[in-house]
């Protein structure tokens, strides 16, 4: 009996991947787009630029599909790889979005006041940090990588990037007290 | 205390979100083309623009480069209502046409798209 392609693990769709069957590739599509969609937008602060980093990734998954090795590694961490690496490069590319164009996103799905300038002072603080540093925070806090896979996956040393978390992580402490006072103020 | 300070970082973080709407849409462009399926070229430009949610540049590029990914070319489907179709073979005439008139439908002009095939 042959599994639907939705019930199958990342690593049996890249099997059919590699032996070029596109149903599979979209299966994939489907599955990570979401997640990936939201890395390069982390790492890039623009959704139209973000949008061409993740089509860029998955044009250089399908295009290097045969370099895939499941005993190297799993499926998710490849195109966490990919995908970022995508973003970095686009990244030279172009210029970065001013922070209140990127509060204004916010604006459009946070419910209150409050929430809002939280997101909005957020989103102020990670766009104006450098990309590489974006990316760097994105990787370690919230896809869970320790510093030496970050180092790998962007290509650095680790001691470089213990000093861009180092320097993120000053940003965000001041931000996470600021709004830690805000809300004790307001109780 | 560090590791206390990290998760509080992790925690805020995860309100770092780009909005899902847009996500999505992108989403069904992309998956369109890789099934194959049909795409009106000036539904997906409206669809966008209404929601401000890409710009036209972006559409245009996803389009073509959905096509790419699936090794496949665009033919012409429909010229009055900019129908587009997807069939697995080499670049033609056809083709660079459609990439024309996708261009004409967006205001856009020409890039340098035959760079997007390599």
């Amino acid at each position: 009996m042959t599994l639907p392609l939705a019930q199958l693990g990342d690593t049996q769709l890249m099997a059919a991947v590699q032996q070029g069957t596109q149903a599979a590739f979209a299966t994939l599509v489907a599955r990570h787009h979401s997640r990936c969609f939201t890395l390069a937008w982390r790492v890039l602060n623009d959704p139209a630029e973000a949008e061409d980093a993740v089509q860029d990734a998955f044009l250089k998954l399908w295009n290097n599909k045969i370099s895939y090795d499941p005993a190297r590694g799993n499926f998710s961490g490849w195109l966490t790889r990919i995908v970022t690496n995508s973003a970095l490069d686009r990244r030279r590319l172009v210029k970065d979005v001013s922070a209140l164009e990127n509060a204004g996103w916010v604006a459009d799905d946070a419910p209150r006041a409050d929430r809002l300038a939280e997101s909005a002072d957020l989103h102020r603080t990670m766009a104006a940090m450098p990309a590489r540093q974006r990316a760097a925070i994105t990787l370690f806090y919230i896809e869970g990588l320790s510093m030496a896979e970050v180092a790998e996956v962007m290509g650095s040393n680790p001691k470089a990037v213990e000093s861009m978390l180092s320097r993120g992580r000053t940003a965000l402490k001041a931000l996470l007290t600021e709004t830690e006072d805000r809300n004790e103020v307001m109780r | 205390m560090r590791e206390d300070m990290d998760n509080k970082i992790s925690a805020m973080l995860h309100d770092w979100q780009p909005p899902q709407r847009y996500g999505d849409a992108a989403q069904r462009l992309l998956l369109a083309a890789a099934d194959n399926q049909q795409i009106n070229v000036r539904e997906a430009k409206q669809y966008f623009s209404h929601r401000g949610t890409l710009a036209p540049f972006s559409v245009l590029m996803m389009i073509i480069g959905a096509v790419s990914f699936s090794h496949s070319s665009v033919v012409p489907f429909n010229h009055s209502t900019s129908h587009i179709r997807y069939e697995t073979r080499t670049q033609t005439e056809a083709d660079i046409q459609l990439q024309q008139e996708a261009l004409n439908v967006f205001s856009i002009n020409e890039p340098d798209i035959t760079t997007l095939d390599d």
